[in-house]
């Protein structure tokens, strides 16, 4: 149906390139979310698919409608793609109310009065903002502008939503209700979304998939889960959350573990499916929440490190360390206290990564 | 699944939209839309230019069929026996007229902008008003005061034995010209004066410098920017000028550049088109270079300008026991600026003589008035006048608008070059906007129809005055967010729709300001205008000129009267009650 195809996708600014090789498909009814810091180009994506940009290369269809295609030189204008956008900014036209915000997309589409206010009163119903439709939005509080842009995006039903940080906005609190919100809403919709966002959390719970973008490319896409737990990268493994990395030299390889040296001496076997060699240099990352520690009194086990507590930082469900080991620092998240200063840590091999040292 | 019932049938809702008619079906309304505007644009500012062009470049009138292409038009010019005089005065004219308005504009911006002189709010308006006030009604002004047989003049003779001055000189003329042009020194500085960082003042202050010093060593050098701009923009609009130059400097036999053409091209018996064309072409060269010039000096100044991102109220400098003395000064300078035009032209509308040797209680009359609305001449242009502001103003308004919006938030290929086109006008003198469209008038059958209306004059004033309504218009779109415009475009608007429901209605105050210059503009636009009226057509301006030159002083200073009155409660009107910013 409303399946999203994009290929090839690439947008340059004079000799920048902002968007390059990009490619993905979303299924009808899926969340996918555009993850990246800022600069990453993926405002720059969602401004290419909504039509309010033009590709330097690329082909993108809808349902099968194709809205470009550099090859064929086909471009559908961003005001006939009938796709529904939702700012960072929201866009509330100020001068309307928010029944005019909402029908104006309707009155282009020569919808008679009486089935346009049935439409806006729909609309408003669906984000529960119906006792506002007379008020302007300078009237309405940050949230509630919010739910009006969604709703003015959901009244033509369009065939795509796509949502441009449209939480950021939003002060702590209200962004983490508004999250579950809206990923509730989508699914009772149905509505085939992408989403773009520099915040991990937001994408990782509102997702079904999430692309990872860094210097306009998709660096990983994958489900929330294989994004964090399986990095594609060290930028994938510490701008998702975040790692400490650890330089080695791969010493051996066996049934697909690497065994490999830290600077310090010390020895970590590691889970690889890259094609490591020996005395290539390595990173490891390892996320500071997998990483366990316990006193050094309790003995040295496998994948251990022996390192030094300089500082604790305690943050009421969960207390911060900041260890040495060796020459290389590292950060962990425990839920426990630790009386001691040498301690050992844990690094499970399975929550362990190795990349080729760049 | 639990859906919605509300979106249940979105297949079939979606089938229903796409067969429903796109605004933008009928291939591309908006791209139609953009080269309309861009051709009108384009038609508006060439068509006054090509035609003068042409001229220069014939050996006979351009509506001749036997008028030959050649350069010898160039050759007389170059070799005119005025030509030398008329260059030399009016590069003079220009310096000294741009250095007389920096001074008193830059003095009265800092003073206003940066210190706690007593009463600057209403220092500031009055210092401003002059600029509402046409170059004609000013020029009467001093006339009627300063000039060879002024009121003040006469009063001071009688006393001396002698005439302490004369008006009808290069100081004379620059004099007149700078305090006209004073108050646009102000506007383009107060700005930046009022933007500069306090901590720069305080970081002297500490290093132990008094006030004068911190106003001499930290305030003048930063406005550097702001001075170069108006230096340039007073120089090219003194040196374009026509009222002063032909009101005091054609009775002494002083020639300029703008009354060179004037005589040569309306007073002569048969006037020289050829030699006219080429002096007209040579104007618009040195004014275009000019300006260019200026672009390009500011492009680099630019970059000094400090503007604090913070929005700090700068502390105003303490004049202390100076500030009376100043209070008075400024007092003094309102008098010699403000006063010829408030009591000389007001005065004489009044009077049937405005004389020392005869009491004005003895001479006051309403003649003049009653002489005014008893010729149909004089009555007419009033009707005429207000016509065109009002009906000029309202097609300008709209129409700028519209051009604005193609310029400003289209994706219309030309868009960068049509701002160039649309500025350009900035670049060409009004005595030659109407030349060339009275060419273009004789050349061009199918403008035959306007010839003589008041309509010719509507479209020539909206061509002189693009920049300003653009420079009206165009900040305010540049602050309206780019996602305003967008998030319609996504719900389904196309350019037009956008403009039209979304952007227009949110510029709506902008191009109220635009429609507020244009009304004022035109009710005291003269320059263009004088080549271009005929019997039926005049406006205000013109009758001025001519009934001046036939010496009806009297009835002239009436009208001069009702053109001040009509400005001045506009500007008052559009300010208090519409909250219209007019400038600034």
């Amino acid at each position: 149906m409303a399946d999203v195809v994009v290929r090839g996708l690439a947008r340059r600014y004079g000799g920048v390139v902002a968007v390059e090789a990009v490619s993905f498909t979303v299924k009808n009814g899926e969340f996918l979310t555009l993850l990246g810091p800022s600069g990453c180009g993926k405002s720059t994506t969602l401004g290419l698919l909504a039509g309010l940009d033009r590709p330097d290369e690329g082909f993108m269809s809808v349902g099968g409608e194709t809205f470009f295609d550099t090859k064929r030189g086909h471009f559908v204008e961003a005001e006939k793609r009938n796709l529904g956008l939702v700012f960072q900014s929201y866009a509330l036209w100020p001068h309307m109310t928010v029944r005019d915000n909402i029908a104006f997309a309707l009155k282009l589409r020569k919808i008679d009065r009486g089935k346009r206010e049935l439409k806006v009163r729909e609309a408003l119903a669906l984000v529960e903002m119906e006792t506002y439709i007379d008020r302007y939005p300078n009237q309405l509080s940050g949230g509630q502008q919010q739910r009006v842009a969604l709703a003015r995006s959901l009244a033509y039903r369009p065939t795509l939503l796509l949502l441009d940080e449209p939480l950021s906005n939003l002060d702590a609190k209200l962004r983490d209700k508004a999250r579950s919100w809206l990923r509730q809403l989508q699914s009772q919709v149905g509505i085939t979304t992408i989403f773009v966002t520099h915040d991990q959390a937001e994408a990782l719970a509102l997702s079904d998939r999430v692309a990872v973008m860094d210097r306009g490319r998709i660096v990983q896409l994958g489900t929330p889960r294989e994004i964090y737990d399986q990095p594609a990268t060290p930028f994938v493994a510490d701008f998702i959350g975040s790692s400490n990395f650890f330089k080695g030299t791969v010493r051996a390889i066996s049934h697909g573990k690497a065994t490999i040296t830290l600077t310090d001496g010390q020895i970590l076997v590691v889970p690889t499916a890259l094609p490591l060699l020996p005395d290539q240099s390595v990173n490891i990352a390892c996320r500071p929440e997998r990483i366990r520690l316990s006193p050094v009194t309790e003995g040295v086990g496998e994948n251990t490190l022996r390192a030094k507590i300089v500082e604790e930082s305690y943050l009421g469900s969960r207390v911060v360390y900041t260890l040495q080991a060796g020459s290389e620092m590292m950060r962990v998240e425990a839920t426990e206290e630790i009386g001691e200063r040498d301690v050992v840590a844990h690094l499970p091999q399975h929550w362990c990564t190795v990349f080729r040292a760049s | 699944m639990g859906r919605h019932p509300v979106l249940a049938q979105k297949t079939r809702f979606q089938l229903e939209m796409r067969r429903a008619k796109w605004p933008g079906d009928m291939v591309s309304r908006d791209r139609s839309i953009q080269w309309l505007i861009s051709a009108a644009t384009c038609l508006l500012v060439v068509t006054p230019l090509a035609p003068m062009l042409y001229q220069s470049l014939l050996d006979k009138p351009l509506y001749n069929d036997a008028a030959l292409l050649t350069f010898a038009n160039y050759g007389r010019l170059i070799h005119h026996p005025d030509l030398p005089s008329v260059l030399t005065n009016t590069l003079l004219y220009g310096l000294v007229s741009s250095g007389i308005a920096q001074v008193f504009g830059l003095t009265a911006a800092i003073l206003i902008g940066r210190t706690n002189l007593p009463w600057r709010g209403v220092f500031g308006d009055l210092f401003l008003w002059p600029l509402y006030i046409s170059g004609l009604v000013l020029a009467f002004g001093w006339i009627t005061m300063y000039g060879p047989s002024g009121f003040v003049t006469l009063s001071i003779e009688k006393v001396l034995g002698f005439r302490p001055w004369e008006l009808y000189t290069i100081p004379g003329l620059s004099l007149v010209t700078g305090v006209s042009l004073a108050p646009l020194t102000f506007l383009y500085c107060i700005s930046s004066t009022r933007m500069q960082d306090p901590s720069l003042e305080d970081a002297a202050r500490i290093g132990g410098a008094g006030p004068i010093r911190i106003l001499l060593t930290i305030n003048l050098p930063l406005l550097r920017p702001a001075i170069i701009f108006s230096t340039m923009m007073t120089f090219v609009i003194a040196i374009e000028s026509l009222a002063i130059p032909l009101l005091m400097g054609n009775p002494v036999g002083l020639q300029f550049f703008t009354t060179f053409l004037y005589t040569n091209g309306l007073e002569r018996g048969t006037p020289d088109y050829g030699l006219v064309g080429a002096a007209a072409c040579l104007l618009l060269l040195m004014v275009s270079s000019l300006l260019l010039l200026q672009n390009y000096l500011l492009r680099r100044a630019e970059r000094f300008v400090t503007v604090g991102g913070k929005a700090t109220r700068p502390r105003l400098l303490d004049l202390g026991r100076m500030k009376w003395i100043v209070v008075a000064l400024f007092l003094a300078y309102l008098l010699l600026a403000i006063g010829p035009v408030a009591f000389g032209v007001t005065l004489r509308g009044f009077t049937v003589i405005l004389s020392p040797y005869v009491p004005i209680s003895k001479a006051l009359t309403l003649e003049n008035f009653r002489l005014l609305l008893a010729h149909e001449t004089y009555v007419r242009s009033i009707i005429n006048t207000l016509a065109i502001a009002l009906i000029g103003g309202l097609i300008g308004a709209g129409f700028i608008t519209l051009l604005t919006l193609v310029i400003k938030r289209s994706n219309f290929g030309l868009r960068r070059q049509l701002e160039h086109v649309a500025l350009f006008p900035r670049a060409v003198p009004g005595l030659l906007v109407g030349i060339g469209a009275f060419y273009a008038v004789a050349l061009l059958p199918f403008l035959s129809p306007v010839r003589g209306t008041i309509w010719i004059l509507i479209i020539v004033f909206i061509m002189r005055y693009i920049p300003t309504g653009y420079g009206a218009i165009a900040p305010a779109l540049m602050q309206i967010g780019r996602d305003i415009d967008r998030s319609a475009r996504t719900v389904g608007a196309d350019w037009w729709s956008t403009s039209m429901s979304i952007l227009a209605p949110l510029i709506r105050p902008a191009t109220l300001a635009c429609f507020a210059l244009l009304f004022i503009q035109f009710l005291n636009e003269y320059s263009s205008a004088v080549f271009l009226f005929s019997p039926g057509s005049e406006v205000i301006g013109t009758t001025m000129l001519i009934f001046w030159a036939q010496g009806s002083v009297g009835p002239v200073a009436a009208l001069a009267i009702i053109q001040i009155v009509i400005t001045t409660v506009f500007v008052l009107v559009a300010r208090r009650l519409l909250g219209i910013r007019i400038y600034g």
